[in-house]
């Protein structure tokens, strides 16, 4: 298991595969002083993987060993001379790894697949461990010890208690006083097929129905040896693992791992019987089915929980709490206050995720006020509940949320470093080094003036080399939002009374030099950026995909990319042409 | 009140509260519940972060008492509330860990925490990013005392609110999985941990379903390893390690199950504590006075837990998230802290002039007084014997770097408390050692509980494991550089 400490960067896995890249682009990455390109875990496994599937060639999985249209599966994107992936010789499948059910998730399969008569387990183990990409879904998070083994089996347990309190209303045919092995083999073609995600196979079939006869054999009645089926099937890796089988050579997935990946990227549960009707006709194998299906879940209100999710996994915005803030940086902050704040954050990102474009996303004066917002915007509150209203330009999108800015700041006072580290690793792709153990002392020791501004913090840890590699890239973008308090409050200079200079300029690659005034220049400047649109899906395909992106999912990433790109189309046709991508839709090992 | 605890019942009942014991079984008559008179050994781990919180270079260490010898009457500033129980510590200078430096990972943290209770070279992901390959010394030492297969080695209690976050940091099973974590609302851990004792009841006239799926369980787990099995053949070899290392943990649990219960032996003052006697804490207080309110509680969690014989080994962990607060010396407030948390505030220390190396030694006192209310209590509790638990449990305070200013890992802060009979040179002492390892201070703990361990975790030199050591901030370490320097003389 993990133990990271503070800044352990690591998410993104491209500048890892650097030596697959064309001499130009590895070129235009290549490591500039203090910046660091560190390969993950998963970036090797993927690497050795590639590696691995050039040895073998050929397919020997189970399932698949072609594309739909008679392609091989064993390819890999290159790049162009213009730095773009070459997507034309496809399939592109990419390595996944099977992964347990969050506590979400394993909530929302419970009340799907029982028709929300049965309540999920408080006792089903969580994660554990710090991830890599920033996103809460990756494998290791969910690898499981003993202590995680037996809340597994306790959780199973309460679920089976209470499945069979309610086992009539489940299973019909439970009703019959003769209620036998048919019966208890409906409750695996109908409830476990759920669970399970896909049909059970022989040898499951035969495991789940020793258990039952088991119970039976032992004296237990109908409704009882049921319980001990399901306790069998919750703690299953058929159940509590999303789980495909393996492809050296790449295959396309079939309808049922399709539906679990759809319903599992955009609502957090399992298919729907819609989405298993395509599942088991083959359709969702087609794009075009996928993409529109994609659509209807997007669309639905089971993707705004997802949709919250990204946002704030994206931009590694946490809840913000009285007890961590400065009660005199905004008066009045209490608890209520943080949650409307943080509701508030949560409403713009799904209304843009829905409604929005990059552009927009990033530039918009819209926030979403309740009473207690409206008065920290000093605007008209609503009669009741939540509104829409558009703010002066000192708003911009995304970055200024309050929330966001709390979320980066410290105890009293803002951090450029913070908010530096979201613009050039979040909203870029940027590749960051941890600060060394010595950072801390060493910015003590530094001498500063009186009551410093951020600018005069900054030029003092520039001032050494050693800081100056990582910090002239940092700080700057982040001392553009020297603007926005610890709490994400306007201030118009200093307490110190200090002025405040937004202005700045930084490079960025494959963008150059950017200069701006302020924040708002620097944010439409990035808006119409298509590294922050190839970012973007990036950032997508590793939501989507619970993993760092390798060089194989560089055409999904770039496909998404292009369709958020500036002018050519909304952040939901990115969100769904994840769904569309060989990415989504096809798996090597 | 709480409820007392009949021994004859408890013994009865409290398989229900062994999860992996069959309570069929545990309702069963048995034979030999007549407590030995031998109390079994148990160990107590208390652990805060960042160690001292003064490095050597910038300012003073106030956490040292100074010379070896007797503990002078006020011990030293960090450890002054340890006055009241002065003579039945120990407290060890000079003790490292070495082993984190075969990461060549400068961060701190990462490394720290994969390593300060493993002793084993961990899987270096990133900068300050550590995987640990080992289980913790809490966790050896329980395997070893524990009574029975079915019994829990090691619980790591929260020693305050921590949320979702909180995942142990320095705390491990077997092969670096998760450690056995309490929750860290003592209501909930009430619940969890003492839920299955119910001393009054009377035994059930007919098994519940609850109770046939407990009593099931073995022949579940059974169906559970066969699924396991039906899935294997189609995954890829990661996904094979991952399902595998589940597989065998279900497997484990079966077969202890299958093993039974062994004997449970709750001490005379085992006493269920009593979660509605716990104030509602749930409104709009800070988590400083929610901490304040809910702390003695779980610490009070923790002594029966080893009362009642749920487990032999137990952690009080202060983390929070990396975010301790100190109630007892900063009420109703977080302000007085500086800055936003206890990690930021040791680092922005400077120099000894620096007022926060006041606030500092004022924090520490609450760790302080937590450990003397730990141990005071135990020598509250009746063992086995009718003496003290205090006398067969070893309580160790210990921390996950040296001079946590500049995550510096030598010179790790141990108290070590309890247990007198394996101390031959008394306690009431302050100890200095010529440089040793934590390698060679858990192999000393193992010894102290009965074994003939002369080594913990990774063995040989810092250059048997890595080409790329990290820096140890002037210290003189090299490829060379034993992880284990010999037995500790106590």
């Amino acid at each position: 298991m993990k133990a990271a400490g503070w800044g352990a960067d690591r998410d993104g896995t491209l500048a890892a595969l650097v030596p697959h890249m064309s001499s130009d682009r590895a070129r235009a990455e290549a490591p500039r002083s203090g910046w660091r390109f560190t390969p993950s875990r998963g970036a090797l496994v993927a690497l050795t993987a590639l590696v691995a599937a050039g040895a073998i060639g050929g397919c020997i999985g189970e399932i698949g060993g072609g594309s739909a249209d008679g392609k091989g599966l064993d390819n890999h994107p290159t790049i162009g001379p213009d730095g773009r992936y070459v997507c034309d010789k496809g399939p592109y499948p990419a390595v996944s790894s099977a992964r347990r059910l969050t506590v979400t998730e394993y909530e929302n399969v419970i009340r799907d697949l029982f028709g929300g008569q049965i309540p999920p387990s408080t006792k089903y183990p969580g994660s554990y461990g710090k991830s890599a990409t920033g996103y809460s879904t990756e494998p290791e998070l969910y690898d499981v010890g003993q202590q995680s083994v037996e809340d597994l089996m306790t959780a199973s347990e309460d679920v089976a208690e209470a499945v069979a309190g309610k086992l009539v209303a489940i299973l019909p045919c439970a009703s019959a006083a003769d209620a036998g092995t048919a019966c208890a083999n409906q409750y695996i073609d109908s409830t476990v097929r759920r669970a399970y995600r896909r049909p059970v196979t022989d040898d499951e079939r035969a495991a789940l129905l020793a258990t039952y006869q088991g119970g039976r054999d032992a004296g237990d009645s109908f409704s009882e040896a049921i319980a001990m089926m399901t306790a069998h099937a919750l703690q299953s890796p058929q159940f509590l693992y999303i789980v495909e089988a393996a492809a050296p050579g790449g295959r396309a997935l079939d309808g049922y791992e399709i539906a679990s990946r759809l319903s599992f990227y955009l609502w957090e549960t399992l298919p729907d019987d819609a989405l298993l009707a395509k599942a088991a006709s083959g359709d969702l194998v087609s794009p075009d089915t996928r993409r529109a299906e994609a659509t209807r879940m997007l669309a639905d209100p089971r993707a705004d929980a997802v949709l919250r999710r990204f946002f704030r996994e994206w931009t590694q915005t946490n809840d913000v709490s009285p007890g961590n803030k400065d009660p005199n940086a905004v008066p009045g902050f209490d608890d209520a206050y943080a949650q409307s704040m943080s509701e508030s954050f949560d409403r713009f990102g799904v209304d843009q995720a829905r409604n929005g474009t990059l552009h927009s996303l990033l530039t918009s004066q819209s926030v979403w006020v309740d009473a207690k917002m409206a008065g920290f915007f000093g605007v008209t509150a609503p009669a009741s509940g939540w509104s829409e209203v558009t703010l002066d330009e000192r708003a911009s999108g995304l970055a200024t949320q309050p929330l966001l800015m709390a979320s980066a700041a410290h105890y009293g006072d803002s951090s450029y470093v913070f908010r530096g580290r979201f613009v050039r690793k979040r909203l870029l792709c940027g590749e960051l080094g941890a600060p060394p153990g010595n950072a801390q002392a060493t910015f003590d020791a530094l001498p500063k003036p009186d009551q410093p501004t951020g600018k005069d913090l900054s030029a003092s840890v520039n001032s050494m080399p050693t800081c100056a590699g990582c910090h002239s890239q940092l700080d700057p973008a982040g001392l553009a939002f020297e603007n926005f308090g610890p709490l994400g409050e306007w201030r118009d200079t200093y307490s110190s009374g200090k002025s405040i200079d937004p202005s700045g300029s930084f490079n960025a690659q494959n963008i150059g030099p950017v200069t701006f005034p302020s924040y708002r220049e620097m944010l439409a400047t990035l808006a119409d950026q298509p590294e922050v649109a190839q970012c973007f899906g990036r950032q997508i395909v590793r939501f989507a995909m619970s993993r760092s992106d390798s060089m194989d999912d560089g055409c999904a990433a770039q496909a998404i990319g292009d369709f958020v790109a500036a002018g050519k189309g909304s952040l939901a046709d990115g969100i769904v042409e994840m769904a569309v991508s060989d990415s989504f839709g096809y798996r090597r090992d | 009140m709480s409820q007392r605890i009949d021994r004859r019942k408890f013994l009865l009942g409290a398989g229900s509260a062994m999860l992996a014991l069959p309570m069929l079984e545990a309702f069963a008559p048995r034979t030999g519940f007549a407590a030995p008179l031998t109390p079994p050994k148990r160990v107590l781990f208390v652990h805060h972060l960042h160690g001292r919180p003064l490095n050597d270079v910038d300012g003073p260490d106030i956490w040292s008492p100074g010379a070896a010898g007797p503990l002078p009457a006020t011990i030293s500033p960090a450890l002054a509330a340890l006055a009241p129980i002065r003579d039945k510590i120990v407290t060890i200078d000079g003790i490292d860990n070495i082993v984190r430096h075969t990461t060549g990972d400068d961060g701190g943290h990462g490394s720290a925490g994969a390593t300060c209770m493993t002793c084993a070279v961990p899987i270096v992901n990133a900068t300050d990013d550590e995987t640990a390959t080992g289980p913790s010394i809490d966790y050896v030492l329980g395997e070893r005392l524990r009574a029975n297969a079915t019994m829990k080695p090691s619980i790591v209690f929260p020693g305050q609110l921590a949320g979702n976050g909180y995942q142990g940091y320095c705390f491990f099973g077997p092969n670096g999985t998760p450690p056995y974590l309490a929750d860290s609302r003592p209501e909930v851990v009430i619940a969890d941990l003492f839920g299955g004792i119910q001393p009054n009841n009377p035994v059930p006239p007919t098994p519940t379903l609850h109770d046939k799926l407990v009593g099931r369980r073995g022949s579940i787990l059974d169906g559970v390893a066969k699924s396991f099995t039906a899935l294997r053949g189609k995954l890829n070899a990661s996904d094979r390690d991952r399902l595998d290392q589940h597989a065998d943990f279900v497997q484990k649990l079966e077969q202890s199950i299958a093993a039974g219960g062994g004997m449970v032996t709750p001490t005379q003052s085992c006493t269920v504590p009593n979660a509605a006697s716990i104030p509602d804490y749930s409104g709009e207080n800070s988590r400083g006075q929610k901490d304040a309110i809910t702390t003695p509680f779980q610490i009070e969690n923790v002594i029966q837990a080893l009362a009642c014989d749920l487990t032999r080994v137990a952690v009080l962990d202060f983390d929070a998230g990396y975010d301790p607060l100190f109630p007892s010396e900063f009420p109703n407030t977080n302000q007085a802290l500086l800055s936003s948390n206890w990690h930021a505030l040791i680092h922005e220390n400077g120099a000894p002039s620096d007022p926060q190396a006041g606030t500092l030694t004022t924090a520490f006192q609450y760790f302080a007084k937590s450990f003397t209310h730990l141990v005071q209590r135990l020598g509250q509790m009746t063992d086995l014997d009718g003496n003290s638990m205090l006398d067969s449990t070893l309580v160790v305070w210990v921390s996950d770097m040296g001079y946590g200013s500049r995550h510096y890992d030598y010179n790790i802060p141990v108290v070590l408390a309890g247990m007198p009979s394996a101390f031959p040179g008394g306690q009431g002492r302050h100890v200095v050692m010529n440089r040793r390892t934590l390698g060679d201070l858990y192999a000393q703990i193992l010894r102290m509980v009965g074994g003939s361990d002369t080594t913990f975790g990774a063995t040989g030199t810092l250059g048997d494991h890595s080409n790329n050591l990290s820096t140890f901030s002037g210290k003189n370490i090299s490829a060379s550089t034993p992880l284990h320097l010999g037995p500790i003389s106590l």
